[in-house]
C-alpha cells in the first residue's frame, strides 16, 4: 500500500512542494483575477504607465520616476507593440505569481503538519488576496521583496544546505521588488531581520551572508544603472532634483508647519494651497529654489506626535485591516496550543516591536500611506506566521510536533481555528465588496470616456484639445487595469509629473509656452478638475497676472457611486473677462 | 455501439431542459403575438434563406443580383429547408433554435465517446468534458441565438471521433463517413478547411499507411472546395463572399491582428487560461499524454485562435463578454485536453489516498460533474450571472429590431427602399428591399475604403453612394456618423422616432411609423 502510494504520480508531482505551490497558486490567481475584479490601488501607476507608453503626446519616456529606469526600458517597446495591452500590470501579475508560488513553495517545504501548512497557505492567500485586488506598484513590489527575502532566509536555515534554486528565485525577486520601488527592500528587511537575530539557532549565519552577496550585488547594480541614466540624461537629473526636493515637502508634515516662511519666497496663501493640491506649474512661484528653502527651513516632522500616533492607531484597527489582525492572534494562539509560544516569544515580539517601532517613525517622520500600512501588517502577518513553522520545525522530533494535550493547549488551537475562519470569512468578504466597486468604478470610466469623445465629436470641444487637471480630475485609475484605455481626448494630468521632460514635451507639442495662460490663451486648453478648485486658481490669476477669469463649466462628471475625492468634478474653458 | 452510461443520460436531459429554458427566456409578445428570432447576424442569412425557399434564388434583395453576404451557405440551405415548411413567421427561428439543440446535444455526447476514445476506460474525462462543453456559455449562446457554430463544432468533434476510431482494418466505411464530414463542414463554413487540414495532418501523422484512407476524404474535401469557389464565382461573381472583402480588404494585417490580439486577451484570456495551463502542465507530467491525439487536440484548438487573431476578432466580444465564435469552435478540443489531464490528476489523487473509490461509479460521476461546475464557474461564470438577470446578450436589440421590422412593413407601400446598419432583422421582417449601409450585402462599399476604426463588418460606409445615391425611401436605424452626414442633407428629414425619410416619398406613412416605433 504505501509502495503505491509513494510511485503514484500524483505523489510524485504534486505532493512536491513546488508543483503543489505553483497548483495552488494558479488556481487561486486564476480565480482572483477571473471571478473577483481587480481594480488600481492608487493613480500613481497610471501616471508612470502614461510616460512609458507616451501618453499624451505619443513620446514615450523609459524613466518612469518611482521605479527602476530599466523596468521603463523593457516596457517602452511592450506599449510600442500594443497599446492597449498593459504590460506593466500583466508584468505586476507575473510578479505576484512568482511572489506567491515562492512563499508557498516554503511552507510546502516545512517538515511540520499539514494543519500548519493549511494554515500557512491559508494566511499566504488571505494577504495576496488584498494585493491582486488592490494593484500598485508599491504593494507588488513590496511583497516580491518580502517573498525573496523569505527565500534567501529558508535557503541559510540551519536545517537545510544552502538550495541554489532558492537563492536565484530569491535573487530574482529582491531584485524585481527593488526595481518596481526601492524602499520597498529595506522595509522588508526592516521587519524580518530583527527576528532572525533572535533566532540565530536557526540560521546558519555563513549561509546566511553567503545567500546575500548576490541579491545586494545584482540591487546595487540595478540602482547604479538607475543613478548612471539620470546622470546622462541631463533633463531628467534636473527634473529628478526637483521631485526629489517636493517629496520632501508633499510627502512631509512640511505643508501642515508652513507658516510665515511662505513669504520669504514670495508664495500666497492661495500658492501654498495650489502646491498642496498639485499644481505648481509657474517656474517663477514655484521654483527648485524656492522648494529647497522651504525644506531647509520648515521642519518635516510631525509636531503633534500623539496626534500621528493616535491617527496611525485609528488605521490599524480600520475594517480593511481587522482580518489581518485577527489572523495574527491566530498564528499567536496555535503557536500556544503546540507549546512553542516560550521558544517563539522573542521572535513574534521583535517583529511587532519593529513593525511598531517603523511606522510610529514613518508616522512621525513622514505621510504614511494605507498601503504602507497595509504591507507592514501583512508582512508582520506573514513573518510571524513563517518564524514560528521554522521554529515548530526546529523540534528534534519536528514532523511529531502536534497540538499539546492539556486542556487549555486544545482551547487556543481549536480558538486558533474559530478566528482564521472568521479572518478568512471577512477578507472574502472584501475581496466581493472591492470587486463590486471595481466593476461600478470601470463602467463609470468607460461612461466619462465615450461622453468626453461624443464632447469632441460634436465640436463642444476643440478636436486637438488638451485636457490639463490638476489632482481629481479624469479619474484614470477607475480603468480596467489589464487595458490601457487612456481618453481619446488629450488629457494630462499636473502633480508629479510637472516640469518633467515629458510634461516639457507634451507642452511643447501643444505649443504651450506657460501652462496657467495656456488655460485661458489657448481656445484648445481645458481644464478638469473639483469645482471647489477654480476659486484657488481664480485668485492665482488675480494675484500673478492681474487679471479675473471666469470657469465657463462644459461638463459634470457624473459620480453616480459617490467615489471619494470625484464629486462635483467638472470640465473648464477658463475665460478672461 | 457501448450503451450510453445513466450519467451522460442525466447529463443530456439536464441540457435539453436547460437549452429548452435559454430559448423560452427569448420569447416576446408583439401585438398579442409570440415571437422568436435569432441574432441579427443570423437573421442575415435567414433572408437569404427565405429567398432561395421562395425560389428568387440566394439573393439579397429578389429581382437583383446575387450578392454573398453570408459565409455559412450549409447553415443558410438549411434555413431555407425550414422556409419551405408552413412556419409562421414569428416561430420560423424557434425551428432554427430547437435544431441548434438538438445539435448541442449531440454534440455533448460526442464529446463523451471522444473523450472515451482518446483515453478508453477513462473514468472522469467523459463526463467531465462533455458536463464543461454542454454548458460553455459561448458555445451555447451562438448556436441557440441561430449561428452555424454549434453545427460546425459538432462535424469537427465528429471527424475527430472517426478518426480516433479508424484503427486501420476496417475502414472503408469511415473513410466514406469522414468524407460526408468534410464535405458538410465545408459547406457550412469553408474556413472549417483549417481544422479540416489539422485532422488530415494528425492522421497522417499517426500512421503513414493512413495515406490509403485518407484519399476519398481528402479527395471530397478538396473538391468541395473547388466546387464551393466555383460556384461562388459563377454565381456571385466573386471567388470569396462579400463579407470576406468587407471585412479584410482595407484594413491592414497588422492593424487586424493588433485587434486580434487585443480582443484575444481582454474577452479570451478567462475562457481559455486555466484550461490552457492545466492541460500544458499535464502534458509536462504526465509522458503518456504526450502523443499524436493531443497534438491533434491542441492544434484543433490553436489553430481556430490563430485565425481569430489573423481576421482581428469578432463583433460581439463586448457585449458577449467571452471567447468569440471562431474560439468558441476550438474550444472543445481544449476542454477534452483539459478533462483528460483533469482525469490523471484526479485518478492519481484518489488511488493514493483511498484505492476502492474508484470502483463506484456514482462518486466518479458526482467527481467529474463537481470538477466541471468548478470549472465553468471560472470560465464561464460570469457570462451566466449576467444571462440570469439580463436574459441573453444582445437580445433586447434584437427585438428592438424586429419590432421596427414589423412596423416598416405595416407602414410602408411594398416599393418602399429601406436602408440600414443592422442588415438582420429589420430587412427580415420588413421584406422590403434593403440597402446595406455597412457593406456586408453591398459590393460597392465591401471593396471600397475603411471609412471607421477596425471594427470588423462595421467600419465601411458610403453614405454619398448609399443615401445620395441610391436614395433609400427611409433610413432605419442610426450608427455613429451618420448624424453627422446627414446635417443640411435637404432631401431628407428627421422624424422623431430616429429614422430619416426622403421628403419626396410617398411610400410611407409617417405618422403611423413613428407613433408605432417611438
Amino acid at each position: 500500500m504505501k509502495d503505491s502510494i509513494l510511485e503514484n504520480r500524483f505523489y510524485r508531482y504534486f505532493l512536491a512542494p513546488k508543483w503543489g505551490s505553483l497548483l495552488c497558486t494558479t488556481i487561486f490567481l486564476i480565480i482572483y483575477l477571473f471571478l473577483f475584479r481587480p481594480g488600481y490601488g492608487i493613480n500613481d501607476d497610471l501616471q508612470m504607465i502614461s510616460l512609458v507608453a507616451g501618453y499624451p503626446g505619443g513620446n514615450p519616456a523609459p524613466f518612469i520616476v518611482h521605479s527602476n529606469v530599466l523596468i521603463g526600458i523593457i516596457l517602452a517597446p511592450l506599449y510600442a507593440f500594443h497599446t492597449m495591452i498593459n504590460w506593466e500590470v500583466l508584468f505586476f501579475v507575473g510578479l505576484n505569481f512568482i511572489s506567491v508560488w515562492a512563499f508557498l513553495n516554503i511552507i510546502f517545504s516545512l517538515a511540520t503538519q499539514p494543519w500548519q501548512k493549511l494554515f500557512g497557505v491559508a494566511t499566504i492567500l488571505a494577504c495576496d488576496a488584498y494585493f491582486i485586488l488592490n494593484i500598485t506598484y508599491t504593494t507588488i513590489a513590496a511583497f516580491a521583496c518580502l517573498s525573496g527575502v523569505f527565500l534567501l532566509l529558508a535557503a541559510s536555515r540551519s536545517s537545510t544546505t544552502l538550495k541554489k534554486g532558492n537563492i536565484a528565485l530569491g535573487t530574482a525577486l529582491v531584485l524585481m521588488g527593488s526595481l518596481l520601488r526601492f524602499e520597498m527592500l529595506p522595509l522588508s528587511l526592516s521587519i524580518t531581520l530583527p527576528a532572525v537575530l533572535f533566532s540565530r539557532g536557526s540560521f546558519n549565519i555563513k549561509n546566511l551572508l553567503m545567500a546575500w552577496i548576490a541579491p545586494f550585488l545584482f540591487v546595487a547594480a540595478g540602482y547604479l544603472f538607475n543613478r548612471a541614466y539620470l546622470h546622462f540624461s541631463p533633463e531628467w537629473h534636473a527634473y529628478n532634483m526637483y521631485d526629489q526636493t517636493r517629496v520632501l515637502i508633499d510627502d512631509t508634515h512640511r505643508l501642515e508647519n508652513m507658516h510665515s516662511e511662505i513669504h520669504f519666497i514670495g508664495w500666497s496663501g492661495n500658492d501654498q494651497e495650489l502646491f498642496g493640491r498639485w499644481f505648481f506649474p509657474d517656474r517663477r512661484i514655484y521654483s527648485l529654489g524656492h522648494l529647497q528653502y522651504l525644506v531647509k527651513n520648515i521642519s518635516g516632522v510631525s509636531t503633534n506626535l500623539y496626534g500621528s500616533a493616535l491617527a496611525f492607531f485609528n488605521q490599524l484597527i480600520s475594517p480593511g485591516l481587522i482580518p489581518y489582525i485577527l489572523i495574527l492572534i491566530s498564528t499567536c494562539l496555535w503557536t500556544q496550543s503546540y507549546g512553542l509560544l516560550k521558544k517563539a516569544f522573542l521572535p513574534l515580539l521583535a517583529i511587532v516591536l519593529m513593525f511598531l517601532a517603523g511606522n510610529l517613525y514613518l508616522a512621525w517622520a513622514w505621510k504614511i500611506a494605507d498601503r504602507t500600512i497595509y504591507f507592514s501588517v501583512l508582512a508582520m502577518v506573514i513573518s510571524g506566521m513563517l518564524f514560528v513553522n521554522w521554529l515548530s520545525e526546529r523540534e528534534p522530533n519536528s514532523a511529531a510536533t502536534t497540538v499539546q494535550k492539556t486542556g487549555i493547549s486544545r482551547v487556543t488551537f481549536y480558538g486558533s481555528v474559530l478566528v482564521l475562519i472568521l479572518a478568512l470569512g471577512l477578507i472574502l468578504n472584501q475581496s466581493i465588496l472591492t470587486t463590486r466597486n471595481n466593476i461600478n468604478k470601470q463602467s463609470a470610466y468607460q461612461q466619462i470616456r465615450v461622453e468626453l469623445g461624443a464632447l469632441q465629436t460634436a465640436g463642444i470641444i476643440s478636436e486637438n484639445a488638451l485636457i490639463i487637471s490638476p489632482a481629481h480630475g479624469l479619474p484614470m485609475e477607475w480603468s480596467n487595469p489589464f487595458v490601457l484605455a487612456f481618453p481619446s481626448t488629450q488629457y494630462l494630468e499636473t502633480g508629479w509629473v510637472t516640469f518633467s521632460p515629458f510634461y516639457e514635451q507634451v507642452l511643447r507639442e501643444f505649443n504651450i509656452q506657460s501652462l496657467p495662460d495656456a488655460l485661458y490663451q489657448k481656445n484648445n486648453v481645458y481644464l478638469m478638475t473639483q469645482s471647489s478648485f477654480t476659486a484657488f486658481l481664480g485668485r492665482y490669476y488675480q494675484e500673478h497676472e492681474n487679471i479675473s477669469v471666469v470657469f465657463q463649466p462644459i461638463y459634470t462628471m457624473p459620480n453616480s457611486f459617490n467615489f471619494p475625492f470625484y464629486n462635483n468634478v467638472q470640465l473648464y474653458k477658463v475665460v478672461k473677462q | 455501439m457501448r450503451k450510453p452510461s445513466f450519467y451522460l443520460i442525466l447529463l443530456i436531459a439536464t441540457a435539453a431542459i436547460f437549452y429548452i429554458i435559454f430559448i423560452l427566456r427569448t420569447a416576446f409578445r408583439i401585438q398579442g403575438v409570440l415571437y422568436f428570432t435569432l441574432i441579427d447576424d443570423a437573421m442575415v442569412s435567414m433572408r437569404y434563406a427565405q429567398h432561395v425557399a421562395h425560389g428568387f434564388g440566394a439573393v439579397w434583395n429578389i429581382g437583383e443580383k446575387p450578392v454573398e453576404g453570408f459565409t455559412n451557405p450549409g447553415w443558410m440551405l438549411l434555413m431555407a429547408f425550414f422556409h419551405l415548411l408552413a412556419i409562421p413567421t414569428s416561430k420560423i427561428s424557434l425551428a432554427i433554435m430547437v435544431v441548434s439543440e438538438v445539435v448541442l446535444l449531440a454534440n455533448a455526447f460526442v464529446i463523451y465517446r471522444l473523450c472515451d476514445g482518446f483515453q478508453p476506460g477513462s473514468k472522469y474525462a467523459p463526463l467531465l468534458a462533455a458536463t464543461i462543453t454542454a454548458f460553455y456559455f459561448p458555445l451555447v449562446f451562438w448556436s441557440l441565438r441561430g449561428m452555424e457554430v454549434g453545427l460546425l463544432t459538432l462535424l469537427i468533434d465528429v471527424g475527430v471521433l472517426i478518426v480516433i476510431r479508424h484503427t486501420g482494418d476496417v475502414e472503408k466505411r469511415s473513410s466514406i463517413l469522414l468524407g460526408m464530414v468534410f464535405f458538410l463542414a465545408l459547406l457550412v463554413r469553408i474556413d472549417s478547411i483549417l481544422q479540416i487540414f489539422i485532422i488530415c495532418v494528425y492522421f497522417f501523422c499517426r500512421d503513414k499507411s493512413n495515406i490509403r484512407h485518407l484519399v476519398l476524404p481528402l479527395l471530397v474535401a478538396v473538391l468541395t472546395i473547388l466546387a464551393i469557389l466555383w460556384f461562388q464565382h459563377a454565381y456571385f461573381g466573386d471567388f470569396l463572399p462579400n463579407t470576406y472583402y468587407q471585412k479584410v480588404i482595407g484594413a491592414s494585417t497588422w492593424e487586424r491582428i493588433k485587434n486580434g490580439i487585443l480582443v484575444f486577451y481582454q474577452y479570451a484570456a478567462r475562457d481559455i487560461l486555466m484550461l490552457a495551463l492545466f492541460s500544458l502542465a499535464g502534458v509536462i507530467l504526465y509522458k503518456d499524454l504526450r502523443s499524436w491525439e493531443i497534438l491533434l487536440l491542441a492544434g484543433l484548438f490553436l489553430v481556430q485562435c490563430m485565425y481569430s487573431i489573423w481576421v482581428g476578432g469578432d463583433y460581439a466580444e463586448v457585449e458577449v463578454d467571452a471567447a468569440n465564435r471562431f474560439i468558441t469552435q476550438g474550444m472543445p478540443a481544449l476542454i477534452i485536453l483539459f478533462s483528460l489531464v483533469a482525469d490523471h490528476m484526479i485518478s492519481d489523487l484518489i488511488s493514493a489516498q483511498q484505492p476502492t473509490a474508484h470502483s463506484k461509479p456514482r462518486v466518479q460521476a458526482i467527481i467529474s460533474i463537481g470538477v466541471a461546475l468548478a470549472a465553468l464557474l471560472v470560465i464561464s461564470g460570469k457570462p451566466w450571472i449576467d444571462w440570469a438577470i439580463d436574459n441573453s446578450p444582445l437580445l433586447k436589440a434584437d427585438m428592438r429590431r424586429v419590432k421596427l421590422g414589423l412596423a416598416i412593413a405595416e407602414y410602408t407601400s411594398p416599393q418602399a427602399i429601406i436602408a440600414v446598419h443592422a442588415a438582420g432583422q429589420i430587412p427580415y421582417y420588413s421584406d422590403r428591399r434593403t440597402i446595406d449601409l455597412l457593406g456586408l450585402n453591398d459590393p460597392v462599399i465591401a471593396k471600397g475604403p475603411v471609412t471607421g476604426p477596425f471594427y470588423p463588418g462595421h467600419d465601411k460606409w458610403n453614405y454619398d453612394y448609399s443615401i445620395m445615391q441610391l436614395k433609400p425611401d427611409l433610413i432605419a436605424d442610426n450608427w455613429v456618423k451618420l448624424g453627422d452626414f446627414m446635417k443640411g442633407k435637404t432631401e431628407y428629414q428627421e422624424l422623431d422616432n430616429g429614422m430619416y425619410l426622403r421628403k419626396d416619398s410617398t411610400l410611407v406613412n409617417v405618422y403611423g411609423l413613428v407613433n408605432d416605433t417611438r
